[in-house]
Order: structure tokens, then sequence, then C-alpha cells
């Protein structure tokens, strides 16, 4: 079978540009210059009481995962936000669009490009994970796990990128465009449901739970909820994320208890659609 | 080979495209000409299939462009105003990249790419990277990346513009070797004399439509018609002068150092009986013919006052 040509071309381009290395450099050391801080202050903490408290440890895995995150939710979108459009502006892609590859064909290599470059930073970064093994709790499933999480979670951010870079022809406005959509995946979510509670509390019809109730279900967009709900299913009773879920944002039950398969299953639909979006945006019709 | 009818497109109200009608037979080097603005490259970029039409058809070899994309692909070579390059390409691989995507990979892909490499003379660069070439060469290179799937039509936008004389020399060679290999070309350019010498026919397109169309030498000598007759004299000018106005089919005439200039409305016949009457009046003629038209004079005269009739040459 035929490697995707774009797939192969953005490989071999990846490796002779500087710019990977640099990213990673950049990311594995904000990573580890965090990590190792929480885990000094740890060290230093026991050393004066004489006691290790290990919830710390814990509070080290979650600031990792956190962390990396975050580094994901700012990478990703500037690596991705360029791609087409880049192509666009070296007015390569209409040359691509009139060979036999399809709008899809050309997407979907881009694709694959950006999840082995997220791949291979968030692979990278094992040692400095590694970190969370020196007191134990932690077991490496979990580490594999959340690690697996956050490959999709960025692909997830690579595809909102590669979606405003298919249909914005500049690639200023295209980057802007994904730091949008992932801050609004990720914060803006959020921030609907406070303003819910909010609005809810000062309500004499509505209750804040009700209202919470219901807008909390578009929270199961958001990668950062659905990386609490693993990290409590890892470090909590494991029907505990189903508690948290249904009794502090009041969502149905049955949602409740199976939130992390079922927001990776809304998160990958979501996907679905952005690829299909991107797609549509280079067929004829649209340009 | 190509067939446009009723070609419409629209850019909001504005009509890029206003019933274009357009036929070029196989093995066509054809000289897409218009003022900026005119269509040509919306022209060129639906028959790629890279824009929709608002109406109309193209057929290319009897397929229908508009709809049955995948089959155009195999038809077309698309070679756009701007060359892009990737950086870190080299010229070897950018060919075989984009060889892949026409899925023709391994030894096959390598060889055929060499053999277009030669083709453009392009052979002893293939480790060079695309970036380090001048731009005659990436010119060359991007109309090799066109033939690599050997299509019947190639669709060539301005492919001369920004080269030095010698490096539109070598374009214009490999353009009719290719001609010769029974390819049929289109280009668009602004480069007149240059269209002139290279096309076998041409069209021009204005507003949205094509206000000429035929072959480069049946245009010229229709032009050639309406153009003053320019006779040179040895002598004895006033007499020719005199023996010119009292000639029916002489309108209007004007005399410079020995040369007549005569808005003579006759075809070559009435040309050859007046030539032939001046000699046996003793007349000292020393050159006599209809004044050389240019594309590039008809392109002005078209474009500047063009009545919204189609004119057809052959």
């Amino acid at each position: 079978m035929q490697v995707n040509p774009v797939f192969r071309k953005e490989l071999k381009l990846g490796v002779r540009s500087a710019r990977l290395p640099i990213v990673m450099l950049i990311y594995n050391s904000v990573l580890a210059f965090i990590s190792l801080l929480v885990f000094y202050t740890i060290l230093e903490g026991a050393r004066w009481s004489g006691v290790m408290d290990y919830t710390s440890v814990i509070m080290l895995y979650i600031v990792m995962v956190a962390i990396e995150g975050v580094l994901l939710a700012f990478i990703v979108p500037a690596l991705t936000a360029s791609t087409i459009s880049g192509e666009r502006e070296r007015q390569t892609l209409d040359i691509l669009l009139t060979t036999r590859m399809t709008p899809f064909g050309i997407v979907s290599g881009k694709l694959l490009s950006a999840v082995s470059m997220i791949a291979l930073l968030i692979i990278s970064s094992i040692p400095v994970i590694s970190i969370v093994f020196i007191f134990g709790g932690i077991s490496l499933t979990d580490v594999f796990k959340i690690m697996l999480y956050l490959i999709f979670a960025a692909v997830f951010f690579g595809m909102i990128g590669i979606a405003s870079s298919a249909r914005l022809k500049k690639t200023t406005s295209s980057t802007v465009v994904a730091y949008g959509g992932v801050l609004g995946i990720c914060a803006g979510t959020v921030l609907i449901v406070i303003l819910g509670a909010l609005l809810g509390s000062v309500s004499t019809t509505f209750s804040a739970h009700d209202i919470v109730g219901i807008l909390g279900l578009i929270l199961l967009f958001n990668p950062g909820m659905t990386t609490v709900a693993i990290l409590v299913e890892q470090l909590a009773d494991p029907s505990d994320a189903g508690i948290v879920f249904h009794e502090f944002l009041g969502v149905p039950q049955f949602l409740s208890e199976h939130w992390i398969a079922i927001s990776i299953l809304l998160q990958l639909l979501l996907m679905l659609l952005l690829l299909w979006r991107a797609c549509g945006a280079l067929k004829p019709r649209k340009r | 080979m190509l067939e446009i009818e009723n070609l419409y497109k629209y850019y909001g109200s504005v009509a890029a495209l206003d019933g274009l009608n357009l036929t070029i037979k196989k093995g066509e080097l054809f000289g897409f000409v218009g003022p900026n603005g005119a269509g040509k490259t919306t022209t060129m970029r639906i028959i790629s299939g890279l824009l929709s039409a608002d109406r109309g058809s193209v057929h290319i070899d009897g397929i229908d462009a508009l709809n049955d994309i995948r089959h155009l692909k195999e038809k077309i070579g698309y070679m756009p105003d701007f060359f892009g390059v990737y950086d870190h390409f080299k010229v070897m691989e950018y060919m075989e990249f984009y060889a892949s995507a026409y899925k023709i990979t391994g030894k096959r892909a390598r060889s055929l790419c060499q053999e277009l490499l030669e083709l453009v003379n392009l052979s002893d660069k293939q480790e060079l990277y695309v970036d380090d070439l001048s731009r005659g060469m990436k010119q060359r290179l991007c109309l090799a990346r066109c033939l690599i799937h050997d299509p019947a039509l190639l669709i060539l936008d301005e492919p001369a513009s920004g080269l030095d004389p010698r490096a539109r020399f070598e374009m214009k060679e490999i353009l009719k070797n290719l001609t010769g290999m029974g390819k049929t070309i289109i280009i668009s350019s602004h480069i007149l004399p240059e269209l002139a010498q290279m096309c076998t026919s041409i069209g021009v397109i204005q507003s949205g439509k094509l206000v000429l169309s035929g072959a480069v030498d049946e245009i010229l000598a229709v032009m050639s018609t309406s153009n003053p007759l320019v006779i040179t004299m040895t002598g004895q000018a006033e007499q020719a002068i005199a023996f010119l106005k009292a000639q029916p089919l002489v309108e209007t005439l004007s005399y410079k150092e020995h040369t007549i200039r005569v808005d003579f409305k006759g075809n070559s016949d009435d040309e050859a009986a007046l030539l032939a009457h001046m000699v046996l009046a003793g007349l000292p003629v020393y050159a006599f013919g209809r004044e050389q038209g240019s594309l590039e004079s008809l392109f002005m005269q078209i474009t500047q006052s063009n009545g919204g009739g189609t004119f057809y040459a052959g």
C-alpha cells in the first residue's frame, strides 16, 4: 500500500527543518523546569518535616499532566494552523489539487503528519514524566493511559488548527481562529457553565443545579474535563468520577458514569466533522 | 480536444466569464490573450478543475471536465503563474513527490522523473535544492512536473513571465517539442510577440467573452488587409501621388521621405493590379506592400474598441 504522499513529504520536510527540534526543546525544558521545581519543593518539605507526604507525589503527577496539556494546547494550534494555508500561500495547493490527490488525501496527510509530530513530542517527554515513578503510587499503565489521551486531545486541537487552515486563506487569521477554537473548547465551555450557575443562583424560575445539569453537558467536548475524569478514575476510587460529575454538575447518572467514553466519542465525532469541513473547503466549489 | 460552451462564472454580481465559447484542436499550441481581469486565469482554473463554473460546459477529449474531476486530472497538467516551492526539497525529490501524487512510485517513478528532467535540460541539477534554482530552471522544472502523468492537455498560466530572454527561448523550444509530441497546450501570456512566434492559434478574451479566435497567420493576414499600403519610391513621388489619387480604391494618402502610405480598400488582387499599373506608368516603385500587423497592435485594437461581436479567422 502506498504511503500518503503528503504525509511522506511533510515528514521529510519536517525532519529537515529546525522547527521540530526547537519545539521539542522548549516543550521538554518547560515541562522539566516546572516538574523539577515541584519535585524540589516536595523534597524540601520532607526534609524539614521528616515526613514524606505521598499526596504531594500525586500532586506532582497532576501538575505534570496539567502542564503537558496546557503546553499542547499552546503548541499544537501553532504547528497545524499553517498546514494548508501555508500551501495556499506558497501557491502549491492548486498544483496538489490538480494531481490525483483528493482533498481528503491532502487533509489526512496533513493530519497524519501532525499526529506523528504530536506523538513524538509526547513520547520525548517520557523521561521527564518518569519522575513520578521515584516514590511509587503511580503505575506505568496510569501514565500510559493519560499519555494516550493527551495524544488524542492534541490531535483534536490539531484538527481544529487544520480545519481553520483549510477554510481561511491567511495563516495569521487561521492561527487566531485555531487558538480561539482551542480556548473556546477548553475555557469557553467552563465559562458557560459558570455563567449558567451564576444565572441559576439569581433566577427564581430555575435552580443553579438544573441549569448546570443541562449546560454541563457541553463539558463533554472539553478535553480538560476528560483529563480530569481520567485522573479522578486513576487516583481515587474508579466510581468517584461518576459521582463527581453527577453531584457537582448534576448531569444524568448514565452520562456521569460513562463520562470518559462518551466524551472521547463526542470529541471524535467533532474531529470527524472538522475533517469533513476541512475537506469540503478544498473542493472546487468552495474556492 | 477542448470544447468550452457558454461558460459563465460570477464573482458576486460581476461576471468573470460571460458565455465563453472556445474550441481547441488536438496538437494545437493555443495562446490565450486578454487584458488583466478579462477572465483568462478564471477560464484556466475552471478547465483545471480548481474552480467551479456557474453555467456552461467544458469537455476535454469527451470528458465532462466540470463533473468528472477524477478523469479530468489524468488528462490535464496545470502550471500556475507563480512557481511555489517547498524549502529543503531537492529537484529529484520534488519530482518524485509529484510522481507519488499520481500514484507512480519506486523505480518507475525515478526513471520517469529522470527522463522528464532530461527533456527540460535539468538532468544535471537533480541533487540541487529547488530553492537554489534560477527562475527559468524552476519554470522548466514545473513544466516537467506537469508532464509526470503524461497529460494530453497542458494548461500554462503565464509560463514565460519574469524570465530572461534566454530562459524564454528555452521554454519556447521545449513547448514546440511538446506540441511535436502531440500535446495540446494552452498558454496565457502578456508577451504577445512571443505568442505570435510560438502559437499555432490564439484567442483574445475580453470581459469574459472570446472576441477573436483563429490561427495566428490567418489573423495577422486578415488584420493586414485593413492596414495601409506602404509604397516606397526611388523618385517621381509627386507623379506617383497624382497617379494614386486618381485610383478609385484609394481613400487617403500621406507622403514622407520617399514613402507613401495609402488607405486602400481592395483585396490582394486589387493590390497586384495597382502595382502593375504603377510600373506600366513608369513610376520607380522600390517597395510595395501592406504594413505588417503585429499581435500587439491587434490586441490593443481589439481591447480598446470591442464592438461586442466575436471574430473568427480561418
